[in-house]
């Protein structure tokens, strides 16, 4: 479970996110959306324990991230947009470098389990640069799945795969999700959003705008009745 | 029109960067490092400012040895394998130049002009680092000479590398496209091979008492030595000059083969945009793939042997260590280990033959370069935070403590530093051993190797902190990423160098301090014997301290934030 309660983060004089409070629980997908500048990724390195918030507390499967930052961060996983991978390690030397970072005692049958998942078994002994877009995300994905988090960030998961890549990286989300993972997906495109999440959080210049399953939200909001996703979501945050 | 807009371009990117660091300033941290850093300048250059300070710094041997240098790097140039970064462009300017209407001279004149910037701040800094306020030559004399003598080397490098990326481009119509260059190199390298070994009979001749520096000017002064090093010294001379008259005479000289540099690059140009071109998009594809993903081709596949196993269980830090441990592996040329390899086997030869003189010149050669590489060393070998800074954002995700990541990386290139070091000094002490020192019997030279081997890697470890700190609480100063070549970053590299000395004689006074007390307590028991307890305090200490530096740092660490506009403007948010 991921709980989030008055979460701020200032960047200087900047507010990014002001006093934001979330939860949730396993097996639930949260849809984290909202404009350019809302917040979506300051939230995301909070919550994922890379920024330390101003104010606010964060709990990882009941661990404080600030008071216990290790305990937290062993069962969080954090997939970014890009990527983030070393050149000079290759596909099993990443998966055994996490192994030993996450001390994952069956690291040996999960590696194959997982490359097997995510079609990378041939590609155990290539290096980064000579993979695909689509073969860096897996990679970057099974390394966050190889510990087997209990919460799971992804940030724009979609950016740059193929179509059939689309279709395998919402199957793994969800299968993630049935597991009783956590799971926070921010992402643009709404109709993932709508697709995958079982509810959403709208930001809007670091404050929530609404939350909640999409069919909640439009009923508290009647005049919203009828219009697509993209048009309640530009009604919300307000923009044209 | 073109060339107005590349002017425009150089001067408002100059203007813009300063301001960009004047900027800076607004943080108290880098305001601190700039007064230090003038402080320091003006140390420097005062200090420098007495007469004969140096007497090596000047005259012949200046003239003799600078001309040797030059020597190895264009040797170097031409021998590696490197890929041409010479020439490469910046992705925008691939974007924005290529397809814009301007010629291919109008490109490498802005590339040239563009180089100037770098080149005369280099200039500035070494007047500062070789003595501004020496009377012999007036400082515009000595300004001119260095901007001369680095203008040239870096046209050289240019040309260089055009020539053989269009060598390489074309095959065997390259090949005869450059027959005179071919004829001219292959000629070069023979004379140089026969310098050599007539410089080598040269310093076997020599007489065992002879120093290290006769011995070395003696093997440079072997005729054909002389006639392989004087384009180099023509070069050299200006800077070497005592008197402006002397000055007068041997700069035309010099000015001379930088004009003639500048017209064979210029006349490359035919071959310049296709290797420019070659450059630049192999530098702007791997970038791109870096931030898009996109595939790169198999002969950039970084090859080593297979690494020692790391196993899921144990002390999750070290998995830190190993991965920067194979990053230098993997990122290492096979050029680095053949040198490596013939230095290795041409002491073995020296120190086994028997020969006084010579084993002493390449003994007393590895020992200063050991020294070098001491001061130098810690800006070539960055398989730590210096480069994982690029990946905080996944380094930060880690269930690790910030300490444990700070000391594990601090450890990983103070590990290899610390082993590249003992082996120059090993090889240094090999072929010194035959040479009779009454000074040193052979049990104190003992006692001092092993204690060289106990404080070493103690020194380097808070030695690799402190540069691993300044990176972190100066990110927008402190270059990010793999080492830079060229003597155009050399200035710098040798004030940061000095500066990290600096700093590390300050944390060393107290383990100094306490090593000395202990070996004299210990001396009259155990004589020379006393110099290893002595050095295991050191290192005692040194680690104490670099374990309090760690948490400081942790703290530091964990306040950077990876998403701000300065990390991500120099490439730290993406992967590497």
């Amino acid at each position: 479970m991921i709980e989030v309660e008055g979460l701020t983060k200032l960047f200087g004089d900047r507010l990014a996110v002001r006093e934001l409070t979330f939860t949730v629980q396993p097996g639930e997908v949260l849809g984290l959306v909202g404009p350019n500048g809302a917040g979506k990724t300051t939230t995301l390195r909070s919550v994922a324990g890379i920024i330390a918030p101003s104010a606010g507390r964060i709990r990882i499967a009941g661990h404080d991230l600030r008071a216990e930052p290790i305990a937290a961060k062993s069962r969080l996983a954090f997939i970014p947009d890009e990527p983030h991978l070393f050149d000079y390690l290759t596909v099993g030397e990443h998966l055994d470098f996490v192994a030993r970072l996450y001390n994952v005692s069956d690291a040996p049958e999960r590696r194959h389990a997982l490359l097997s998942e995510l079609e990378l078994l041939d590609r155990i002994d290539s290096f980064p640069p000579e993979l695909s877009r689509g073969m860096k995300q897996k990679l970057a994905i099974a390394c966050g799945l190889l510990h087997a988090p209990s919460a799971l960030m992804f940030d724009e998961p979609l950016t740059g795969l193929d179509p059939i890549g689309i279709r395998r990286m919402k199957a793994t989300i969800l299968r993630r999700a049935q597991e009783g993972a956590a799971v926070i997906l921010s992402s643009h495109l709404l109709h993932l959003v709508e697709e995958l999440c079982t509810r959403v959080l709208v930001l809007r210049h670091g404050e929530r705008v609404a939350t909640g399953a999409l069919g909640d939200i439009i009923a508290e909001r009647p005049e919203l009745a009828g219009r697509s996703l993209e048009e309640v979501f530009i009604a919300l945050v307000g923009e044209t | 029109m073109g060339r107005g807009a590349l002017g425009y371009l150089i001067w408002h990117s100059f203007r813009n960067r300063t301001a960009q660091q004047v900027r800076r300033l607004r943080q108290p941290r880098y305001v601190v490092a700039l007064l230090v850093g003038i402080g320091y300048l003006f140390m420097l250059a005062h200090g420098n400012a007495q007469p004969d300070r140096h007497p090596f710094l000047r005259g012949a041997f200046l003239e003799l040895g600078l001309a040797a240098g030059l020597l190895f790097l264009v040797g170097w140039t031409w021998i590696s394998s490197g890929k041409q970064h010479i020439l490469a462009y910046s992705t925008a300017e691939v974007m924005f130049l290529f397809p814009a209407p301007l010629s291919r001279r109008a490109l490498v004149r802005y590339k040239l002009l563009r180089a100037q910037v770098v080149i005369v701040a280099t200039t500035l800094l070494w007047v500062v680092i070789l003595g501004a306020g020496r009377g012999e030559l007036p400082v515009l004399l000595r300004a001119l000479s260095l901007w001369c003598l680095f203008t040239t080397i870096h046209l050289h490098r240019m040309g260089a590398a055009m020539a053989r990326s269009s060598a390489a481009e074309h095959g065997r119509f390259g090949m005869r496209r450059h027959t005179l260059l071919i004829i001219v190199l292959v000629v070069a390298a023979v004379l140089v091979i026969a310098a050599l070994l007539q410089a080598g009979n040269r310093l076997i001749s020599l007489p065992a008492g002879a120093s290290p520096l006769a011995s070395i000017e003696a093997a440079l002064r072997a005729p054909l030595a002389l006639v392989v090093l004087w384009p180099f010294r023509l070069l050299a001379h200006p800077l070497a000059s005592t008197t402006g008259q002397e000055w007068l005479r041997s700069f035309p000289w010099a000015a001379g083969l930088l004009v003639l540099h500048y017209i064979w690059v210029i006349r490359s140009d035919a071959a310049y945009e296709e290797a420019a071109a070659d450059a630049s998009f192999e530098r702007a594809r791997m970038l791109a793939a870096r931030r898009t993903g996109a595939r790169i081709s198999s002969r950039d596949r970084p090859y080593s042997p297979a690494l020692w196993p790391l196993t899921p269980a144990g002390d999750p830090a070290r998995a830190i260590l190993w991965k920067n441990v194979a990053m230098l592996l993997r990122r290492s040329r096979l050029r680095t280990w053949v040198m490596i390899s013939m230095i290795v086997a041409l002491t073995l030869v020296v120190a086994s033959a028997g020969l006084p003189a010579a084993a002493k010149a390449a003994g007393t050669l590895l020992l200063v370069w050991g020294g070098f590489f001491f001061a130098l060393g810690p800006q070539w070998i960055r398989n730590d935070l210096r480069t994982d800074l690029a990946h905080l954002e996944l380094l930060r995700s880690y269930p690790l403590a910030s300490d444990a990541v700070i000391r594990m990386e601090a450890a990983s290139s103070a590990f290899i530093l610390s082993l590249s070091q003992l082996t120059l000094l090993l090889l240094g002490g090999l072929a010194l051993m035959y040479v009779p020192a009454p000074a040193f019997p052979g049990t104190l030279r003992l006692a001092l190797a092993a204690a060289i081997v106990v404080v070493l890697p103690a020194l380097n470890f808070v030695g690799m902190l402190l540069q691993n700190g300044a990176a972190l609480l100066l990110p927008g100063w402190v270059r990010i990423g793999p080492a830079h070549g060229g003597v155009e970053t050399l200035g710098q590299s040798v004030l940061t160098a000095l500066a990290y000395i600096f700093a590390l004689v300050l944390v060393s006074i107290l383990p100094a301090t306490g090593a000395v007390g202990l070996a004299s307590l210990l001396s009259p028991a155990l004589r020379a014997w006393a110099a290893i307890p002595a050095a295991c305090g050191a290192a005692a200490l040194l680690l104490a301290e670099g374990w309090l530096l760690s948490l400081w740092l942790a703290t530091v660490y964990e306040e950077v934030d990876p998403g701000d506009g300065e990390m991500e403007a120099r490439g730290m948010g993406h992967g590497a």
